[in-house]
């Protein structure tokens, strides 16, 4: 898959696909499967903000990186990415 | 104790949306916990054999060849309904069709810690 070979090329860069069930669908790089329900969560309820509008892209800011988070119509993409992430 | 646990598990409940209740039982089905909202079906309250059925369904799922079934999801018209073992208890998770499964998993996650309290102060009587 076309992201999990950017993922190899990024340490510590993960990403996670989920479908509207909140399931697991693929995660390549450095995260827990197990954040898929939360992730999903996350974007359905997100996007009840503006329903007229497209699904938003959810920036989540840590103090050891960023998730970015955005809802398509069958699937849930999440990029983590940790603060030392330079470019890409 | 019981009663912070309950505490404890309503709190939790309410992060997920559209799960109407949570019931902790013995193999046997008999309810140990039991938090429920307005919307949690009656039959599955008053009809016994809805909580036994479990124990029969996953050891069946067990014979499997996949190793000892952890947990079952049931999806209905209107309903999903998590089950999952947890030695010496089930956990039973009952929501609308339309809950973030995803979202029911990682709370049980979260509880884990509370049922493992749970198991050390009354699991002991249950196995026996």
């Amino acid at each position: 898959m076309v992201y999990a070979n950017r993922v190899n090329t990024n340490e510590g860069v993960g990403v996670l696909l989920a479908d509207n069930h909140g399931l697991c669908l693929s995660t390549a790089g450095d995260v827990d499967p197990k954040s898929s329900g939360i992730i999903s969560a996350i974007a359905q309820h997100v996007s009840k903000l503006e329903p007229s509008s497209s699904t938003p892209v959810i920036c989540i800011s840590g103090d050891q990186g960023k998730i970015l988070i955005k809802q398509g119509s069958n699937v849930t993409t999440a990029i983590f990415k940790p603060d030392t992430q330079s470019g890409s | 104790m019981i009663e912070e646990i309950n505490k404890y598990l309503s709190e939790q409940m309410k992060k997920v949306n559209e799960l109407y209740c949570l019931i902790i039982t013995d193999r046997d089905g008999v309810p140990i916990i039991k938090i429920l909202n307005e919307k949690c079906p009656e039959t599955s309250m008053k009809q016994p054999i809805f909580l036994s059925t479990f124990s029969t369904a996953s050891d069946q799922a067990s014979k499997l060849g996949l190793g000892k079934n952890e947990s079952i999801l049931c999806i209905y018209k209107n309903y999903q309904i998590l089950q999952v073992n947890y030695f010496p208890f089930i956990i039973r998770y009952i929501a609308s069709h339309k809950v973030n499964t995803g979202h029911m998993y990682t709370l049980h996650d979260h509880i884990k810690p509370v049922i493992e309290e749970l198991k050390l102060s009354i699991g002991q009587s249950i196995v026996q």
